[in-house]
């Protein structure tokens, strides 16, 4: 059959493991390709191949099955170390898994498979008969069929079954007897047998074989063991996991089950009104407390208060990481993808992965793969340069591509970053102007990030030459509108010949904040706590000594130095009328070295708030247009919505 | 045939194609939580359970004259491309069906002033305007 049925557990559960076993071998492989690898690496993969074998033929599905049976002979062979591994033997291996893979995407899709796996399956096998250490005396043995003779294959096993007790079989030569037609085979096989067996035996044996027309020899020959295998050696590319360890998907996927997402997400929703409402308990019993300190069941109350907070607390974290994935999940499956473009293009790249523990929405991990392997892609075929032009530029042969994540307070940072050529300016600058995408007087005004940000317009590119990998380079466009899609925002960092950084910042859609709550006229607003320095009172005097104002912008005085200040009614155009007033309220925020002085009308206290993302109805073409200084809502205690202030932005101006 | 809601704006009567309407709500205890910096016609969010969802006071977003600062009765909660968005009318009248012979396409000029009308249909006593609630939101 070439098809599964979903609806048979049985099958169901065989797609699923076959799928983690097929993952779990290209890993390992992978692994042993870069040298880190030991027996038990081989052994896990020789029992995943004849696993595979044996469960594929339960179902009788013989592709899988040959493929698996060639792959565990290779294996074997290495397992006993009478076979050693090279680069090579890794690639023709690789390739055997990738038709394995794609032979198992199509059991669900039921596509009629037309490419022949006997080739491969052949070629696989050759490897551990051709790499023989011992040097052997071989001889040739050929066996006419009969003219009219029919079921060549299985003829061809039967002698085969002959021969097995009196001589060692070598090879023999269609190597696909088992499944070929009758019109492919031609009309006689070869044997490589001992050539020690005495050819007596070999007739008196092969008499009894019926349908066979002749049997030829030739002479023995002496077959030279290639004993010059090639070491291991960390030739292409290397991996180098973070310290950490990502979370590994095949041991969580074996105890898993399927929900439907929008079940988590009404879970979620629940969970976060939880929150809230055991925030509104807490101060509700804090005031009880202050007013009636005695009473006992006041007291009961608080305890009980007490155990909520631990279980909000525990029931929040476990709902949002079921709707979280690791950013392994899409990470695993690029090293294998910077190997072979790395060896397309000639090219010697050593992919360092950091931050695959990293949590992010599900719904965005789709989108992210597209955007990922472009600037991969680019960064191999454009950024990193060929091994001789690098020792040219005193660089080491291999380039360094490395892939990161990481957390900030309300967004995630992921960059990529190539030690290669970096972009070159002048370039850009031409080509800008020759598009006219610029005008001529406007040049000398642009820093060198407003040229890099031309990248990103469609059709731009400064390669001089296609490559049908990556094409012009002229996907940026695309991958800053995919990131966009996601509220997003992509930056370039480049600096010639030393390399160049890619930086994502992705929102964090689903989480949990500190954040100190601000009225301002009628909105409220929300500041994450990790972003806040300072916050204080000024009255009267000290208003005038600290703030001075100089045309449109205000400074402040703050602990020896004078940082920028602004109201934060100005910023959002809301009218309040604190200009005038005998005492302000600061929140002095920062961004790393940058710091503002944000004067806000009322500071309600302290909160923990989950934030909802507004991305459906943010950016360019959408209902509330790019909403800057936004970056979220969050539903409060009393059901009223507090805007989430994005302080990246009121730091920038 | 389609099956429309029937509302008011002002004095005018306009109409929805149902599919697109999740929900018909009054405004008297509906919180809305303004936004800053957007367009006037967006009145702000709304927390509808747990749900947040963008408000945006029809009758300005057509240019028609409103009655200052009172907050229309109603809201319909309307799918545009499948997200929610909320829209205030004064009254809700009802709903008919109509046939696809009563639909007729919204003149050239019709279409530059007002680019949101989809349809206009005509039964025996009254003109209707349907609103197209995909364009009126992905602008």
């Amino acid at each position: 059959m070439s098809r599964l049925d979903p609806n048979d557990s049985y099958h169901m559960l065989y797609w699923q493991e076959a799928g983690e076993q097929l993952q779990e071998m290209e890993q390992a492989l992978l692994k042993i390709e870069t040298g880190h690898y030991d027996d038990e690496t081989i052994n896990h993969i020789f029992r995943m191949a004849h696993s595979l074998k044996g469960s594929s033929a339960t179902l009788d599905l013989k592709d899988l099955m040959q493929l698996a049976h060639a792959i565990e002979s290779v294996l074997t062979c290495i397992k006993s170390k009478t076979m050693m591994i090279d680069s090579a033997i890794v690639t023709t291996l690789l390739e055997g898994l990738d038709m394995l893979l794609e032979i198992h995407r199509e059991l669900m899709t039921g596509a009629d498979r037309m490419v022949d796996v006997s080739c491969l399956a052949a070629r696989i096998e050759g490897l551990s008969k051709c790499s023989a250490i011992q040097a052997t005396q071989q001889r040739k043995l050929k066996v006419v069929f009969e003219p009219d003779e029919e079921m060549l294959g299985l003829k061809a096993q039967i002698i085969l079954n002959a021969l097995e007790p009196v001589t060692e079989v070598f090879s023999i030569s269609p190597a696909a007897y088992e499944t070929l037609e009758d019109e492919a085979f031609g009309d006689s096989i070869e044997i490589k047998i001992d050539s020690k067996t005495p050819e007596s035996l070999l007739r008196d044996v092969l008499d009894d074989v019926t349908g066979i027309s002749k049997v030829q020899f030739t002479c023995a020959a002496t077959v030279a063991a290639p004993v010059t295998e090639t070491e291991v050696k960390p030739e292409m590319t290397e991996m180098v996991q973070s310290p950490q360890g990502g979370i590994s998907v095949s041991v969580s996927e074996k105890t898993a089950v399927k929900v439907n997402i929008l079940k988590i997400d009404q879970l979620i929703n629940l969970v976060g009104e939880l929150i809230i409402d055991k925030e509104s308990l807490h101060s509700i019993s804090n005031q009880l407390k202050k007013a009636y300190r005695k009473d006992k069941q006041v007291q009961r109350l608080l305890d009980v208060c007490e155990h909520l907070d631990y279980l909000g607390a525990e029931l929040q974290e476990i709902v949002l990481s079921t709707r979280m994935l690791p950013l392994g999940t899409i990470f695993d499956s690029l090293p294998r993808m910077v190997r072979d473009l790395a060896i397309r293009c000639g090219k010697q790249v050593a992919f360092q992965v950091t931050g695959q523990e990293q949590g992010i929405d599900r719904g965005m991990i789709e989108a992210l793969l597209d955007p990922l392997h472009h600037l991969l892609r680019n960064a191999i075929d454009h950024g990193i340069e060929t091994p001789e032009a690098r020792l040219a530029l005193g660089k080491s042969a291999q380039g360094l591509l490395k892939l990161s994540a990481s957390q900030g307070d309300n967004h995630i940072l992921i960059q990529i970053e190539d030690d290669g050529k970096g972009i070159e300016v002048d370039k850009v600058m031409k080509k800008a102007v020759e598009k006219g995408l610029i005008d001529l007087d406007e040049v000398p005004y642009l820093t060198e990030h407003e040229w890099l940000e031309f990248l990103f317009t469609p059709g731009f590119s400064t390669a001089t030459s296609v490559s049908d990998i990556s094409g012009r380079g002229v996907g940026l466009d695309v991958v800053k509108a995919n990131i966009n899609k996601l509220s997003g925002i992509i930056d370039i960092q480049s600096q010639p010949n030393k390399g160049t950084r890619f930086i994502i910042k992705l929102p964090l859609t689903l989480a949990i904040i500190k954040a100190m709550l601000i009225k301002e006229g009628p909105c409220t607003f929300a500041i994450p706590i990790s972003a806040i320095v300072e916050v204080f009172r000024l009255k009267d005097a000290e208003i005038i000594e600290r703030i001075h104002s100089t045309g449109f912008s205000h400074v402040l005085h703050w602990r020896e130095s004078t940082i920028p200040l602004l109201y934060l009614s100005n910023f959002f155009e809301i009218n309040a009328s604190l200009i005038e007033a005998e005492k302000l309220y600061v929140v002095v925020v920062g961004m790393g070295e940058k710091k503002t002085a944000v004067v806000v009308e009322r500071i309600l206290g302290e909160q923990e708030i989950v934030i909802k993302s507004m991305a459906a109805y943010t950016g360019m073409n959408k209902l509330l247009g790019p909403l800057e200084g936004i970056s979220g809502v969050s539903i409060l205690g009393d059901g009223g919505l507090a805007h989430i202030v994005d302080v990246s932005l009121l730091v920038k101006s | 045939m389609i099956h429309v809601i029937l509302f008011k704006i002002a004095e005018e009567i306009y109409a929805i194609e149902s599919v697109s309407i999740r929900e018909i709500s009054r405004t008297k205890e509906l919180r809305l939580n303004v936004i800053p910096k957007v367009p006037p016609y967006i009145k702000g969010l709304v927390n509808l359970r747990g749900e947040i969802i963008p408000v945006v006071h029809l009758g300005e977003c057509l240019g028609r004259e409103t009655q200052g600062s009172v907050l229309p009765g109603r809201l319909l909660v309307v799918l545009a491309g499948s997200v929610p968005y909320g829209i205030l009318v004064n009254q809700v009248l009802g709903h008919i069906c109509l046939s696809e012979k009563c639909l007729k396409q919204p003149t050239d000029e019709m279409a530059v002033m007002t680019p949101y009308i989809k349809n206009i249909a005509h039964d025996a006593m009254e003109t209707y305007f349907i609103i197209d609630v995909e364009r009126l939101f992905q602008n």
